[in-house]
């Protein structure tokens, strides 16, 4: 059995502060399967309920319904501290009276390991997250990055069956949270270790993870590959909450075109639906050819905002409820288009894709 | 109704998992609810029978409100009571806004003094005001003659009070003048407003919740005091507490002594219901992080001598006080021949010894099992979710608010009968002072633990450790300081307790305070002064060794939680 870590129709229910008696949903009903030596992360806006997930896998709240199934044991009624599933806490939380190794090595000195093995296992992690060396010191002397290492190389230390991230990265400036991201990812994928991360960074989400779970509301709304979720998003939200967007409402013809705006165009994954339903299409910005003249539609570019490696064209067609967003690349080289020119677009078929749910 | 139920079901379900953790609480459930709620009401009930007659009849209460000699002791007690509040709240106010507002010369100097009251028997100032101004007094018969002035009765009881309240207004104070922002002065004054002004309408209605609440905890110290009163009261002043005593030890009218118990108990339960449910919440903090104490601009240096006169008076008393204390100790007949000598010393240490042992043993006893009591009843408020968690809580700080003397009945009327037959025992001292003075430990460890950041102590279960593990390892650490103080309180307590105290020593088992007490009565006024001394030593000695043995904990500085 190589599913890992399997949770069955997860709901939680909080009382709410301000109507008692009335309920809030954190956690909808949720049925996740993880497979060994995954990292799948859990991406969502604040109050998605990723985080209550996470922490009920952990065991620091209780489920109001459905079970967690860890390596196949339930594990509902086993308290934090008998669950094997390691966290690297968003505030860190290591311990401020403990010097470096000693916070790395609590949790295998309740075990009962020799104080030589300990140590030397203890030091072996710090070696691996870049820290080596450095076991002596206080933790109120080291930096926000080397803070989060300990924290990372306390967990992994466990070797748990499960790896718990709960926004490690949130704490951190841009450019440290890149570099700490690809640390993470490749130390994980060396240990093998199955792995459950939370954020609500999609960069973070997208570059980290073998499936994605966006939620939200309670609710997961998609799960997937990165190029699955960026690519075929299934609805709205998850076509929107990742990178940018367009949105095309059109109807369809037959079970490979659709009409829009009075033009015909074929969508490869249209998926049996009856002629004259209404399909809402998506095509990403930079998906979107943008010529001088001819094309599909003409706009009139309404903003123009350069960005360094591309613009963001802003563009007004007729008939659409929404201005097009398209991305140019390379401006400095192909050249910019002014605000009030009228221009060309063309959609290339493969690159648009038919909302599963409208 | 059922969805609480549910609740509570699933609470105990999930506690369930670390059974030490349940037993502990079922453990400390228990204990509070024998040791603390089953004597007060025992008390209650005792209020309710009278000799010959059957059942609970409300005769008692009748005979009280008939009797003239007791309602004035109510009327002595609630007048002494607000007098002694006043005065001490102004004084304490003064002080404390000296002490933390001025550039007043010799700060740390002027607060040693003023807290010296609170480490000493609380009676010692009624014993210097006898030694000075009682009808032996220094004052009163060597210096000026007068033969018949009599100090007993209102005057002197509230002196005595004051002296030995008035520092305790002064703590209280201190931390809510230190907490308040003084660019509010700034703002005040940069709109046009006089010092004064700014005073009256800035700094006086900031400070107006933290003065009631000191008002009021003066109040309920006031009404609870039965050393002072005893001693400087008089036949003619009765007053609550001793005569609560009077009436179970002299007249053994156990009923009585309890409905004048409960009557006691009233106002101070009020009082501490307005205190902690009403001002707690209108307390304004204006300043956010670490108070600091800079010096406020309302203050020029003329007004900043006259504070520091008035200051500087008091401590003068207060230092007159344990001059004459220590004085005492040392002379020979106090009032007629003052030889220096050493008899004093030698009779404590020889035949007086077992009083000093006995009251170590208490301390040293009840001390770490109160201040780790505390600890953990505070962890578990503020961790864990258990059904009942409230009543706990309110339990477990009762004693705040219901005075010695009170408790004291309550224990000899329910432990003098099997199965908890501990009258005349240690154990009963021990036990009444581990839940006597558990509260300041709960109080200032709940506030410590409501600062740490909750998932250090997740990541420690996550890790692998239960409850009893997290709590050793990381949060008693990480709460040291609340843990110290909380020590140094039980100790100087158990130290200097006498309200309960008093009803539960026994031939075996004596305590210095009452020994005290006792050679007052029998007018061995140096002998008394003699054990004052060597208690306050101890109590300075004890409160460095605590200070030595438990760190006070430098790493809580970078644990404050994240918002």
């Amino acid at each position: 059995m190589t599913t890992k870590v399997k949770i069955v129709n997860l709901t939680k229910e909080f009382e709410s502060y301000d109507q008692p008696g009335n309920k809030i949903v954190a956690v909808d009903h949720v049925s996740l399967e993880i497979e060994k030596g995954e990292l799948v992360t859990l991406l969502g806006p604040s109050g998605c309920g990723k985080t209550t997930l996470l922490r009920m896998v952990a065991g620091f709240e209780d489920p109001t319904e459905g079970d967690i199934f860890l390596s196949g044991q339930r594990v509902n009624d086993l308290a934090p501290n008998q669950r094997n599933a390691a966290m690297v806490f968003q505030s860190y939380a290591l311990f401020p009276h403990l010097n470096v190794l000693e916070n790395v090595v609590f949790g295998l000195r309740l075990q009962r390991l020799s104080s030589a093995e300990v140590t030397k296992r203890g030091e072996n992690v710090l070696e691996l997250v870049g820290l080596g060396g450095m076991g002596e010191r206080g933790i109120n002397q080291l930096s926000g990055g080397q803070q989060q290492r300990v924290a990372l190389a306390r967990a992994i230390v466990m070797e748990p069956e499960v790896l718990l991230f709960d926004e490690p990265l949130s704490n951190l400036d841009a450019k440290l949270r890149e570099q700490m991201r690809i640390e993470i990812r490749q130390l994980q994928k060396r240990l093998g270790i199955t792995s459950i991360y939370v954020t609500h960074d999609q960069a973070e989400g997208m570059s980290m993870s073998d499936r994605i779970v966006v939620m939200n509301h309670g609710r997961i709304m998609q799960v997937g590959s990165p190029t699955e979720i960026y690519a075929r998003p299934r609805n709205r939200f998850v076509a929107d909450f990742i990178g940018k967007v367009n949105f095309l409402r059109s109807q369809v013809i037959d079970e490979r075109r659709v009409s829009l705006l009075g033009q015909t165009f074929l969508v490869p994954d249209l998926d049996g639906r009856s002629p004259g339903q209404e399909v809402v299409l998506t095509i990403r910005p930079e998906a979107i050819n943008l010529l001088s003249s001819g094309g599909h539609f003409s706009g009139k570019i309404a903003r123009a905002t350069f960005l360094g490696g591309i613009v963001e064209y802003e563009i007004y067609v007729e008939g659409l409820d929404a201005m097009m967003v398209v991305h140019v690349a390379n401006p400095m080289v192909v050249g910019l288009h002014y605000v009030g020119e009228i221009v060309g677009l063309e959609l290339p078929s493969e690159a648009l894709h038919a909302l599963a749910e409208n | 109704m059922n969805n609480r139920f549910h609740r509570a079901k699933r609470e105990l379900e999930l506690l369930r998992r670390d059974p030490i953790l349940l037993t502990l609480l079922a453990f400390i459930a228990v204990s509070i609810f024998v040791f603390v709620l089953y004597p007060l009401f025992e008390v209650l009930i005792k209020s309710l029978q009278t000799r010959g007659v059957e059942g609970l009849t409300l005769a008692n209460y009748e005979h009280f409100f008939t009797t003239n000699y007791l309602r004035l002791a109510l009327r002595n007690s609630l007048a002494v009571g607000f007098t002694t509040a006043t005065i001490s709240v102004v004084i304490g106010f003064l002080a404390a806004f000296t002490l933390t507002r001025t550039n007043a010369p010799g700060k740390s100097i002027w607060h040693v003094i003023l807290i010296l009251p609170v480490i000493s028997p609380p009676f010692v100032s009624a014993i210097s005001i006898l030694l000075l101004f009682g009808f032996n007094g220094l004052f009163t018969k060597q210096f000026l003659g007068i033969q018949d002035f009599n100090i007993y009765g209102f005057k002197g009881v509230v002196v005595a009070q004051i002296f030995t309240f008035a520092p305790i207004g002064y703590l209280t104070l201190r931390g809510v003048l230190s907490s308040m922002n003084p660019v509010l002065e700034d703002a005040a004054m940069n709109v046009g407003a006089t010092r004064w002004q700014t005073f009256r309408k800035v700094l006086l209605p900031l400070s107006l919740p933290g003065i009631a609440s000191a008002f009021l905890v003066v109040f309920i110290e006031s009404l609870a005091d039965f050393g002072n009163p005893l001693v400087l009261a008089g036949s003619r002043f009765p007053m609550l507490a001793p005569q609560a005593y009077l009436e179970i030890t002299g007249s053994f009218n156990l009923p009585l002594g309890a409905t004048l118990a409960v009557i006691l108990l009233l106002p101070s339960m009020t009082a501490f219901a307005i205190q902690r449910y009403y001002l707690q919440k209108r307390q304004y903090v204006t300043v956010t992080g670490k108070p600091s104490t800079t010096v406020s601009k309302i203050v020029t240096k003329r007004m900043q001598w006259v504070l520091v006169s008035i200051l500087g008076v008091f401590s003068l008393f207060i230092m007159l006080f344990y001059g004459t204390i220590l004085v005492g100790a040392f002379t020979l007949v106090w009032g007629y021949d003052y030889t220096f000598t050493l008899n004093h010393f030698i009779y404590t240490f020889s035949v007086g010894f077992e009083a000093i042992k006995d009251t170590l043993i208490v301390a040293v006893l009840s001390t770490p099992t109160s201040g780790l009591l505390a600890m953990m009843i505070a962890f578990l408020v503020v961790r864990r979710r258990f059904p009942g968690k409230g009543a706990l809580e309110f339990s477990s700080l009762l004693n705040f608010a219901v005075p010695g003397t009170v408790v004291g009945i309550g224990y000899i009327l329910a432990f003098n009968k099997p199965p908890l037959l501990l009258v005349g025992t240690l154990a009963i001292l021990v036990i009444n002072f581990i839940f006597r003075y558990m509260p300041v430990g709960i109080q200032s460890g709940i506030a410590v633990l409501q600062q740490i950041d909750p998932s250090i102590e997740e990541a420690a279960q996550n890790l692998g450790a239960d409850g009893i593990t997290t709590f050793r390892k990381v949060t008693l650490p990480l709460i040291s300081p609340a843990f110290f103080s909380g020590l140094v309180f039980a100790f100087v307590r158990a130290m200097t307790a006498i309200s309960a105290a008093i009803f539960l020593v026994s031939a075996k088992w004596n305590l210095m305070t009452v020994q005290i007490l006792n050679e007052v009565g029998s007018g061995r006024l140096g002998v008394a002064a003699a054990y004052s001394v060597i208690l306050v030593i101890i109590v300075i000695i004890a409160i460095f060794i605590i200070g030595r043995l438990v760190p006070s904990g430098a790493a809580t500085s970078i644990i404050q939680v994240q918002d």
